[in-house]
């Protein structure tokens, strides 16, 4: 579905310049929930920004579909690590937005009812006139969730969307999340920072190295996709695979 | 963050749709009548004291001020310099409005824009315009024309200013995230850029009423008949103290009453501003 190849990104202000990937390459097959994970600052956020077209690589080539990725498309979802929410919109408004601009009537009973369905599965019905700043974080994902989803997407991105939540609030958003993916086959590429989320969640485990980032190593986790998952022995085997690849090998010996 | 937990999660209350308290709103006038009617008794008391103790022409008491605001209706016409002192101060709000703002959108927006005309508002912004009003007249007339430019000429900098700085102030991320969900870069300014600036604009110009009528003030007093600021001086050229006060008194009540009316344009509008937590 997705595929980088011989990728660079170089942001340059005032005369200096950080080389963030030279010549970096991925694939993501359709249905794949993609974890990545690695140390802070390493462009885990800037890779997203390529992939929804927000940034275009200095050099090499983006495609997904077998279509070049230049701009914004429309069937990704991309959810920001903060910000993302139009707080003079009523949660309402701000996940009917993308419709909108999309020159789609929202006031037919049809989108209402789409909208309804999906407030209820994501347990935020309650908030409909409210306005972001009147939600908590774990609402507020939720809604910034909502508003991808109402398009439709056949890819979803998402940066450190549970960060800021506290753990229970992110253990039910890790839960909605599983059985979202579970439900739509939809595409995931997830940026984390917590190793037990990239092994609950990631179907692949990619570990980054810090600057200029290349893979550090790849993980296959093919049990993840249920919350039970938490509890198993290979869940345990999978977050210590992740903490030494992370730590890197020298520190920790041999990894098993 | 750590607040928002200790939120009920139901309905916001009754209390927490309360303006937060000390907030100078017409929305607080409205809901607590009485308290700002018992300043205002106790303003008229003030000055009613001070007219007493003083005892001279040039302070007259609030009965007097009042009788003579009275006779003004009937003999004087205020009705008409009134409403032509109301008009120049709407329109050049209204002027301002609409030329200020979208000019200060799309300095903030558009890079190349800002590359050529930040410098100028730079520069312009902080010459005090009121300087000009000899040269606006000499160019314009006495008429309305050069009182409406004249005030347009001081509020039209500070919107474009504010609402430029209120562009600027909008996340990257919230942008990109508009972008993401399919928006083009020319619908961002009606679904991002507007409604981001308009209450930051709104409250500058409510803060800029009381400038705006001093401005009013000074051009109405140059070579004119029309207008509050030239019956105040006229007044005050026969030695007609009460009749000044009660002049004086209406062009307060005009402050007041713009101040009120954009503070409650402010509250419909920006109803998102009211109770947020963050
Ligand atoms: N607009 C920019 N201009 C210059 N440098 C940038 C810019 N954005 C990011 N960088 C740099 O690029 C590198 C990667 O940034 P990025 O935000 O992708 O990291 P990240 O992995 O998401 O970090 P975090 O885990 O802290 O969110 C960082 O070193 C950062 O300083
Ligand atoms: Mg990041």
């Amino acid at each position: 579905m997705i595929s980088c190849q011989n990728c660079a990104l170089i942001y340059t202000q005032n005369k200096s310049s950080v080389i963030v990937y030279d010549n970096f390459s991925l694939q993501v097959e359709t249905g794949e929930c993609l974890a990545l994970i690695g140390p802070s600052g390493c462009g885990k956020s800037s890779l997203l920004y390529m992939l929804a077209g927000l940034r275009p690589p200095t050099r090499g080539l983006i495609q997904i579909n077998g279509r070049d990725v230049t701009s914004p498309r429309l069937e990704t979802g991309f959810i920001l690590q903060e910000y993302g929410l139009f707080p003079w919109l009523t949660v309402e408004k701000n996940i009917l937005l993308g419709l909108k601009i999309r020159g789609m009537n929202v006031s037919s009973p049809f989108d209402h009812l789409q909208l309804d369905t999906l407030l209820e599965e994501l347990h935020i019905s309650g908030t409909k006139k409210r306005y972001p700043g009147q939600l908590s974080g774990g609402q507020r994902q939720r809604v910034a969730l909502a508003r991808s989803l109402i398009l439709n997407p056949d890819l979803l991105l998402m940066d450190e969307p549970f960060s800021s939540l506290d753990a229970l609030t992110r253990e039910s958003m890790q839960k909605l999340l599983l059985s979202i993916h579970k439900n739509r086959h939809l595409t995931t590429v997830l940026v984390t920072h917590n190793i037990e989320e990239a092994v609950l969640l990631g179907t692949r485990i990619l570990v980054l190295t810090s600057l200029p980032a290349g893979i550090a190593g790849e993980i296959l986790n093919p049990l993840a996709g249920s919350p039970e998952y938490r509890n198993s022995e290979e869940f345990f085997r999978q977050t210590r695979r992740v903490r030494t690849l992370l730590t890197g090998e020298e520190h920790y010996g041999s990894s098993s | 963050m750590t607040r928002n937990k200790l939120k009920p999660q139901g309905n916001p209350t009754p209390q927490n749709k309360a303006i937060p308290q000390g907030k100078l709103t017409t929305v607080a006038i409205l809901t607590k009548p009485l308290t700002y009617l018992v300043t205002l008794i106790l303003l008229f008391a003030l000055w009613y004291i001070a007219s007493v103790s003083l005892n001279q022409a040039m302070l007259p008491t609030p009965q007097e001020t009042l009788t003579a605001l009275a006779q003004l209706f009937d003999t004087h016409g205020l009705q008409t310099h009134l409403l032509a002192s109301f008009n120049r101060v709407f329109l050049s709000i209204l002027v301002s409005f609409i030329l200020g703002v979208p000019l200060g959108l799309a300095i903030g927006y558009e890079p190349l824009l800002e590359r050529f005309l930040s410098p100028l508002v730079y520069l312009l912004y902080p010459i005090p315009k009121i300087v000009f009003m000899p040269i606006i007249i000499l160019f314009l007339g006495l008429g309305d024309m050069s009182k409406i430019f004249l005030i347009v000429f001081v509020l039209f900098f500070q919107v474009v200013v504010t609402t430029r700085d209120a562009v600027k102030k909008v996340p990257a991320e919230t942008l990109d995230s508009f972008y993401a969900l399919g928006g083009k870069r020319h619908q961002t300014y009606f679904h991002v850029l507007w409604p981001a600036a308009l209450a930051d604009v709104l409250t500058m110009l409510r803060q800029s009423v009381g400038m705006a009528m001093a401005v009013l003030f000074l051009a109405e007093t140059y070579a004119t008949d029309l207008g509050l600021g030239f019956l105040i001086i006229d007044f005050k050229g026969r030695v007609e103290y009460d009749k000044m006060y009660a002049t004086i008194l209406v062009m307060a009540v005009l402050g007041v009453a713009f101040f009120m009316v954009i503070d409650l344009l402010e509250w419909r509008l920006c109803r998102w501003r009211r109770n947020r937590n963050t």
